[in-house]
């Protein structure tokens, strides 16, 4: 019994390289910059949700903190900027990741220019 | 104006002209307790049944008769798993593998009924029966995004403890930035259910309101007779490629849904960094 699983798990082995093999010389489907068009809308468009609605938490944390502390309107006035603040800290956050992405592909080494 | 409605047919007139109509909810069973708590079984839940055992039809069919060269449907199944697979190794590692299954079952729901929600409604059908889009409702995506960082707050706890509050206290902060940083951080973090909930409901919501208003064009050009008439062919190419472009939307979202709760998971993973 044993020989046989070891014979299949040969087969499955020599399967696998022949599959992998065959997948590496399938022609691309789309050229990168075809692709990049709708991933970097949708990044965009994602980001830009992401940082209004920071912006509406962090107002409507402010002003519920507040309410309960008696001070509605000074929460309101504080949690804006914290909502704006972690806005652009995603917005920042989303860019740096893509950007470090892009770089590791065209083997730019870290730091600035 | 009196010609042309008696030479249209029924199904041409521009019946349901509002386009917020598709997303209304028909009480199929009624149910309530305490006069007001609605637990009613509606369109929604019967479309949310009708998604699960879709997928249960789905991968029972392609994991029946397993073959070690896939033919048709059970390639389609081990392409959903791979592709979910891959996506879980790449963002968590080997320690995301115990994640796959609460992010395949994610992405698959949320595809199937971005996906069966654009089935066309099958004409004088009854309300209830309508077809129905549930991630078009807030609600379904908040209760889903719920799950996801639920998940991820209640993994991390259980994992580092306390520790995984260092989340909200990046590493290299210096000491006296940290009073700043970490409200910031919180805001960040309470944000991502909101979101992830947001941006799903939002794709879903605005899709289906262009195709029909495209489809009302196409009903009101008809009947105003003439040369408009024939202008009606524009807004009716114009659903075809809006209903080309949802169904990149109906899978897209999902991906992004699903590629967005794993990433928060790796935070559940490795909260300081």
């Amino acid at each position: 019994m044993t020989g046989d699983n070891e014979r299949d798990r040969s087969d499955l082995d020599d399967f696998g390289e022949r599959l992998a093999k065959a997948r590496g010389e399938e022609p691309k489907a789309k050229t990168k910059a075809e692709a990049s068009f709708g991933a970097s809308a949708g990044d965009g468009l994602r980001i830009a949700i992401e940082f209004v609605v920071s912006v509406f938490v962090g107002t409507g944390l402010g002003y519920t903190i507040g309410y309960f502390l008696g001070h509605p309107v000074v929460g309101l006035i504080l949690g804006m900027p914290i909502g704006f603040a972690a806005g652009l800290r995603t917005v920042y956050r989303g860019m740096t990741a893509n950007t470090a992405a892009a770089d590791e592909e065209r083997d730019v080494p870290d730091g600035n220019d | 104006m009196g010609m042309t409605d008696q030479v249209l047919p029924a199904l041409l007139k521009p019946m349901a002209a509002d386009p917020m109509e598709q997303f209304e909810i028909v009480e199929i069973f009624p149910l309530s307790f305490n006069d007001g708590v609605s637990l009613a079984f509606t369109n929604s839940s019967l479309f949310m049944m009708f998604i699960v055992l879709s997928a249960l039809l789905f991968f029972t069919l392609a994991t029946q008769r397993l073959q070690l060269i896939p033919t048709g449907i059970q390639s389609m199944g081990e392409v959903a798993y791979e592709f979910i697979a891959k996506m879980v190794h790449d963002t968590m590692g080997e320690e995301g593998r115990q994640f796959f299954p609460f992010v395949f079952t994610l992405f698959t729901f949320v595809f199937l009924a971005n996906f069966l929600g654009l089935l066309p409604t099958i004409p004088g059908a009854p309300h209830a029966i309508h077809s129905f889009t549930v991630t078009s409702h807030i609600i379904v995506t908040f209760t889903l995004a719920i799950l996801s960082v639920g998940l991820v707050v209640g993994y991390g706890v259980l994992k580092h403890g306390v520790g995984f509050l260092k989340l909200f206290a990046p590493s290299g902060v210096p000491l006296w930035l940290l009073p700043l940083i970490t409200p910031i951080e919180i805001v960040s973090f309470l944000s991502r259910p909101v979101s992830l909930a947001v941006r799903l409901f939002a794709n879903m919501l605005a899709g289906h309101v262009v195709l029909k208003v495209f489809a009302g064009f196409v009903g009101t050009l008809l009947t105003a007779g003439g040369v408009l008439s024939v202008l009606s062919i524009v807004p009716m190419l114009g659903i075809v490629g809006v209903f080309l472009l949802e169904f990149l939307v109906a899978f897209l979202q999902a991906f992004v849904f699903a590629i967005l709760t794993c990433i928060y998971l790796q935070d559940a993973l490795h909260p300081s960094h």
